[in-house]
């Protein structure tokens, strides 16, 4: 495994023994489809909930990792700061695509023995779309770019 | 070792036989950007792994 594969396996591991469902969404998302771009954290989308809020707690804990909330009150995420990775834990999306909408198209895959779901390349480019920050807009040639090959590639071995 | 050069050349010769086909169509797409592309999406057919989260290190440089 790769120092990605590890750090998103140990992830998902603990994320799994605490039960907190979680799209994985961002840069990292859309490396996992393939696309050649790279990252410096790894961003997950989950629901706004008290009980996710427990949940987030426990498993910073478990990573060996502090949970903080950059820009308190404003921000709608929380991060998970550990000395190798930050994870980032976001309650919407730029696009204001709802959990159950992104989770419908997202794909299913494993990292080792772990289960990920993956938000579509599509919703990942419409929430960089949305945010429309330098570093987002930065990536979304690349990112379109790497779906218009990944659907003529589908096209030509059909 | 033998193995894994042969790998690079049959994902290569892949690469380009995708590129020679989907260019012409994806005449806007830079022929770098469209190689690396191609190379994304097929090298873990032929055992590349997912490698894209860095990390800092104390001197400042990033590695993979």
């Amino acid at each position: 495994m790769s120092f990605s594969e590890q750090v998103l396996a140990q992830i998902l591991a603990k994320a799994r023994r605490v039960k907190l469902e979680m799209i994985l969404v961002g840069n990292a998302a859309a490396a996992l489809h393939k696309v050649p771009v790279m990252t410096q954290d790894v961003d997950f989308f989950v629901r706004h909930t008290p009980m996710n809020l427990k949940k987030l707690r426990v498993l910073a804990d478990e990573l060996g990792g502090m949970l903080t909330q950059p820009y308190y009150p404003t921000s709608r995420m929380m991060r998970v700061v550990a000395p190798d990775f930050s994870v980032d834990f976001v309650f919407e999306l730029s696009s204001r695509r709802r959990f159950e909408s992104v989770r419908s198209r997202a794909a299913r895959m494993k990292i080792g023995a772990q289960a990920i779901v993956v938000a579509s390349l599509e919703d990942v480019i419409a929430a960089k779309e949305a945010a429309a920050r330098p570093k987002d807009r930065a990536t979304l040639r690349i990112l379109k770019e790497t779906l218009r090959t990944q659907k003529e590639l589908e096209n030509e071995t059909k | 070792m033998r193995k894994a050069v042969r790998n690079s050349q049959e994902l290569a010769q892949e690469i380009r036989m995708w590129q020679g086909r989907l260019q012409p169509r994806l005449a806007d797409i830079d022929p770098h950007d469209l190689h690396l592309i191609l190379w994304s999406i097929l090298r873990h057919r032929y055992g590349g792994r997912y490698n894209f989260l860095m990390r800092r290190q104390k001197d400042g440089r990033y590695v993979l």
